[in-house]
């Protein structure tokens, strides 16, 4: 074995240029290969992050209420046996929080906007406002300096309000602004109210146009709730991957009490039921449960997209790449036909003269593209930490993100690295089988 | 003379050794060929559709060019999340000026006002149209009629009564509802209507006052519109054609439909069920049995039953009964579930079924929430949240040839230009400043803008306040829209009814507008037509900025962009790899004719002329390959032009491609561009070996074996 790899490297080195420059080309294709993959990644991450922090638990127990056939309101009338129910039964759950759903339009001096509207209850959001971040005053406000406004202990709290920069941008407000939210009743009546805004967040993506957070009592005032009335419940649990299969038990479970359970409707998200219910015939309450990709479903095809542009691409080049291994590799053939016939005629093997070939192409690989993975490994982090932000607002939308995110993960790396080297030993089969079924005598007395 | 010489000497001694190379030959001649094809067809189909898209766009909403205001704050977006937002755009101020200025350049065939605004329809429920048939079938002494119709009357209340108990259970204020179901109680019970026929009045009384509001008032629905010279919008804008109904005559107020957007958010769901599951099967040729979309909305079909159920009178439902019965004598239960068994629909009952639908079912139902040549009331909000209401005649629906099946295409229907003064003429400075009380930055100049604004305006905001009066925007009661729309509608129209149906059409230039289409004679001139109006603009003083069309589609436009980019980064990195592979295979046969390279230069050929005979080599391969991709590229463009690039249903493809397919044509410039792109690539590939080539010593290249 050590014979081979001493040959097969003397001979890597005596074709120094040749390995050079076809290692190049290896690298700069696995270089981009990483890349694309941390770039998708970092969409899928993004995805799941925007959705579990913006709209959805791991898995979502939301409520519709039908006060008639055409009318339909997201929220539970009654929600303590569903707690109950949903407490009983789930034991991966780590925590779980409720949120009243509503939607208007928010209105400063010197601009409005529409916006859907959660309420949340501050004691239970850790999680939420721990991850949302806060936005520098520069972010929203000409003129504005690097500080980070705002209050996080405030957020969710009676009379406040938490805009996303976009929202503030529009409604030209800073931290401490008035803000009057209207929203029209299930009766069509206009209720308003005025809140202070205490936190501006940075924006996620184009998902974060769509929401702002003010406190549960807000909400349910604004539509004359009961108090107890509540919009969904978001479960998170202590394993993500388990979300499809607390969704489809709780699904069981609830249909067994007797409550009334939609189908499941894989892949839509909360916003695109509104108008088929409202067509059903039926009133009272309905149960739905999805999980956290039903809700980001809508975001998917970005990533969709993206991985067919990246399979696209890293398939033609590998086309690319395969057709220059093999064109230098049957060079390489060329130039040793007389060694390989010397070899041959001492006694080696078919077999091993195939081998010493493709074990050359497979050192040039492994060489190659790990040197490639890494840099694109490294290529992939500094351009995350450069938080390069995103110029066009269609971009953005794609890529769930203001600013560009990247994420490596090892293993990725090394998945690379063995695709690129396998694919350059497959290249170099052709030409090194031709190699070994050349009769010694033929080749031994070749020249050049 | 001696240059000619060894020009024909390079080409044949090119040739000789290329064909001498096959196997290089072939290597980076497919390499190449394969670069130029994507290049090629890649821009190629890029280019066509921005072509179509700029035709689809031009053609249907924003012309070539939009003027708006300098002062604009928000970038002026017709799709996209920018477009769904209110924005803050500024006004022209004398759009009279604007125009004049604008046609005296002449490429400007066109110059159309706009505004774009959003509206929520107030529909006149179901309890209010039948006590209107009911009081007609009074009047008209129809005793068979109004017997039926007060049937249906009750069997509405009895319904309602059911809902306003559901409202118990999630809304706080209790005694409302309470009060409404007391209401509701008394108009059900039997006393009530027993001396109805002697004397209606106080039954059509409480029913009117007490009864009809709580009638379902809300929709989802949210008309986009453009508010326009309808006469110039339809003349400039070529695309555009009447489906039904009639133009709305000149100055006259009124309300057109698109077509695409009333079919789908006005006529009865299963009705638009059954038309596009016709449509797919029609124009996609996709079957029930097969496609799982179209199996999706037949199974939603069978839960909407209720939209036909809830719309028949007794009479007529019993009717139906009698005729699902002989068509499906097996079917069982009641109506809702006859009719539920009636849409399951498969590929080979859906053509009797529809026409059972048309003949039997459509007549018995408002196939249409508003008809065309009804009134409705239109009501939106100003950006500071101000209500604001107006009464509209729908004159007819139109459509934009080609880009029919397009949503994106068809978002936006058409309001007269005064009436969308009247809906948005409340955000001028006065009225913010009337609802924020003080605002500091509003300076002289300001106030003396709203003024005029105000005069422009013809006063209609006075005639529209005192429906509103006692608004107050920081007020947290619940103020009732639809009370005071209703007091609207009924008792005081918002406008003198005289001046509502009817204008003077020179006001429509002779006031202010958002922003306005400039439609061109010849739209390659574009660029320069821009930099007139820019400085026309600047000259006199009129304060717009001119924005080509592809700046304002919104969130459409920059998709483009994006794809694009995504196309010429991909081209760039698939031919950077390409240059160093193919910069290898040209090392290595260079290296393999060191020999043959020493033998020249011994023989007395100059470095030249063996750099030259390397570049010749290149260039010869290289036309020859990007030859073949060029023509493969060309080829299929061809053939796609003549059975075209289908969209599918896809709505975004529709849009971009400008209809239902893509026909692309051949582009020179990207043909030109192609080729010359994959020479200069081969070019820069062949610089190193062939230098290496050059250096060559003789003696070395002549004693070296391999």
């Amino acid at each position: 074995m050590g014979i081979y790899l001493i040959v097969s490297l003397r001979n890597l080195l005596q074709a120094r240029r040749r390995s050079l420059l076809l290692s190049l080309a290896l690298a700069m294709v696995t270089t981009l290969l990483v890349v694309l993959l941390a770039l998708s990644q970092g969409l899928t991450d993004n995805m799941i992050k925007t959705a579990t922090t913006l709209s959805s638990g791991h898995v979502n127990v939301a409520g519709y209420f039908k006060l008639s056939p055409g009318q339909v309101a997201p929220l539970f009338t009654d929600p303590a046996p569903i707690r109950k129910v949903i407490e009983e039964n789930t034991p991966e759950l780590d925590f779980m929080i409720d949120r009243v759903a509503g939607f208007g339009k928010l209105i400063s001096d010197t601009g409005s906007t529409i916006s859907s509207l959660s309420g949340i209850e501050a004691a239970n959001e850790g999680r939420f406002i721990e991850r949302i971040q806060l936005a520098k005053e520069r972010d929203y406000k000409e003129g504005g300096g690097d500080r980070v406004l705002g209050d996080r202990s405030k957020i969710g709290q009676d009379g406040t309000i938490l805009l996303f920069t976009a929202h503030a941008k529009r409604l030209g407000v800073g931290i401490g602004d008035n803000v009057t939210i209207s929203a029209e009743s299930i009766r069509g009546a206009a209720n308003t109210v005025d809140l202070t805004v205490v936190a501006i967040a940075q924006d996620m993506g184009m998902m974060s146009n769509w929401f702002t957070f003010v406190s549960k009592k807000t909400i349910r005032d604004l539509y004359q709730m009961k108090e107890q009335a509540t919009g969904g419940f978001m479960l998170y649990l202590k394993d993500i991957a388990d979300a499809d299969t607390v969704r489809a038990r709780l699904d069981g479970v609830f249909k067994e009490r007797g409550f009334e359970v939609l189908d499941y409707d894989a892949g839509k998200p909360f916003f695109t039921k509104f108008e088929p219910l409202a067509a059903e015939g039926w009133t009272g309450q309905r149960l739905d449960l999805t999980t956290w990709e039903d809700e980001g479903a809508f975001l998917k095809w970005t990533i969709a997209g993206f991985n067919g542009v990246s399979i696209f691409l890293i398939g033609v080049l590998m086309l690319i790449i395969v057709v220059g291994i093999m064109n230098t590799m049957w060079m390489s053939v060329r130039e040793r036909t007389s060694e390989v016939g010397t070899l041959r005629a001492i006694g080696m093997k078919k077999r091993r003269v195939l081998f010493l070939f493709v074990t050359e192409a497979l050192i040039l690989g492994l060489v190659a593209t790990t040197a490639g993975s890494l840099l694109g490994g490294a290529l992939a982090g500094v351009l995350n930490a450069a938080q390069i932000p995103i110029p066009s607002e269609a971009a953005r939308m794609i890529m769930l993100s203001d600013t560009l995110y990247l994420s490596v993960q090892g293993a990725q790396l090394v998945q690379s690295v063995l695709l690129f080297t396998l694919v350059t030993g497959f290249a170099a089969l052709w030409p090194a089988s031709r190699a070994a079924r050349m009769r010694p005598v033929n080749a031994i007395q070749h020249v050049g | 003379m001696a240059g000619r010489i060894s020009f024909g000497l390079l080409l044949r001694l090119s040739l000789r050794s290329l064909f001498g190379h096959r196997i290089k030959v072939l290597i980076v001649g497919s390499l190449l060929a394969f670069g130029t094809f994507l290049l090629v067809f890649g821009t190629t189909l890029l280019a066509n559709v921005e072509r179509a898209m700029e035709a689809s766009v031009t053609g249907s909403l924003t012309g070539h060019i939009q003027l708006l205001s300098r002062d604009a704050k928000d970038q002026l977006a017709f799709t996209g999340p920018d477009a769904a937002s209110e924005q803050d755009l500024g006004v022209l101020h004398s759009f009279a000026e604007i125009k004049e200025a604008a046609l005296s350049i002449p490429n400007v065939k066109a110059v159309v006002p706009m505004g774009r605004h959003v509206a929520g329809p107030l529909l006149g429920n179901e309890l209010d149209r039948t006590l209107e048939e009911l009081q007609a079938a009074m009047d008209g002494g129809d005793p068979a009629t109004s017997d039926r119709l007060i049937r249906k009357l009750r069997r509405a209340i009895g319904m309602l009564q059911e809902d306003y108990r559901l409202r118990l259970d999630i809304l706080s204020n209790t005694e409302e509802i309470e009060e409404a179901i007391a209401d509701l109680k008394t108009a059900a019970a039997d006393e009530f209507w027993s001396d109805f026929l002697q004397d209606p009045r106080p039954v059509f009384d409480f029913l009117d006052t007490r009864i009809a509001k709580l009638g379902e008032t809300a929709t989802n629905v949210f008309i986009p519109f453009i508010g326009t010279d309808l006469d110039a919008f339809t003349e400039s804008f070529e695309s555009f054609r009447m489906v039904e109904g009639e133009m709305v005559p000149k100055g006259h107020r009124g309300f057109l439909f698109n077509k695409t957007f009333y079919e789908e958010n006005f006529k009865n769901r299963i009705a638009r069920g059954i038309d596009k599951i016709e449509e797919a099967r029609r124009l996609d040729g996709k079957t029930l049995a097969e496609d799982p979309a179209l199996q999706q909305s037949v199974k939603q079909l069978a839960r909407f039953t209720s939209y036909i159920t809830r719309e028949l009178d007794p009479d007529d439902a019993q009717a139906l009964d009698a005729s699902l019965r002989r068509l499906l004598p097996e079917a069982e239960g009641d109506l809702d579930q006859k009719l539920a068994a009636f849409l399951e629909l498969d590929d080979e009952n859906f053509d009797q079924r529809r026409a059972f639908f048309y003949e039997e079912i459509a007549p018995k139902i408002r196939l249409y929430a508003v008809r065309v040549g009804d009134t409705f009331t239109l009501r939106s909000s100003t950006r500071a949240g101000y209500p604001k209401a107006i009464n509209l005649k729908i004159y007819g629906t139109f459509e934009f040839k080609g880009l029919e099946r397009s949503a994106l295409a068809s978002v936006y229907c058409l309001m007269d230009l005064m009436s969308f003064r009247d809906l948005f003429g409340l955000m001028t400075v006065e009225k913010r400043e009337e609802l924020d009380s003080i605002r500091e930055e509003v300076g002289i100049d300001a106030l003396s803008r709203a003024e005029a604004e105000d005069a422009l305006f013809g006063g209609s905001d006075e005639e529209d306040e005192p429906a509103f009066a006692g608004l107050d925007e920081d007020s947290d009661d619940a103020i009732d829209i639809a009370d005071r729309v209703a007091a609207l509608t009924t008792g005081a129209p918002p406008t003198d009814a005289a001046a509502d149906e009817t204008f003077d059409p020179d006001q429509l230039d002779d006031g202010t507008v958002i922003h306005a289409a400039v439609v061109l004679e010849d739209p390659t001139r574009l660029d320069a037509t821009i930099a007139s109006l820019q400085a026309l603009s600047a000259e006199r003083g009129l304060g717009f900025q001119a924005l080509p069309w592809n700046q304002v589609t919104g969130i459409v436009g920059q998709l483009i962009t994006v794809v694009g980019a995504v196309l010429y980064i991909t081209i760039a990195i698939i031919f950077l790899v390409a240059l160093v592979i193919i910069n290898n295979s040209m090392v290595m046969a260079t290296m393999d004719r060191v020999s043959e390279i020493g033998t020249m230069r011994a023989i007395g050929a100059s470095r030249r002329f063996v750099l030259a005979l390397f570049l010749v080599e290149t260039l010869v391969l290289g036309a020859l390959a990007s030859g073949v991709g060029a023509g493969a590229a060309t080829g299929l463009t061809l053939f796609l032009g003549e059975v075209g690039l289908p969209a599918s249903s896809s709505d975004f493809l529709i849009f971009l491609f400008g209809g239902p397919a893509l026909y692309p044509s051949v582009g020179w410039t990207q043909l030109g561009v192609g080729l010359l792109a994959i020479l200069t690539v081969s070019v820069i590939s062949t610089l190193y070996p062939a230098r290496i080539a050059a250096r060559t010593a003789p003696v070395v290249a002549m004693q070296t074996k391999e």
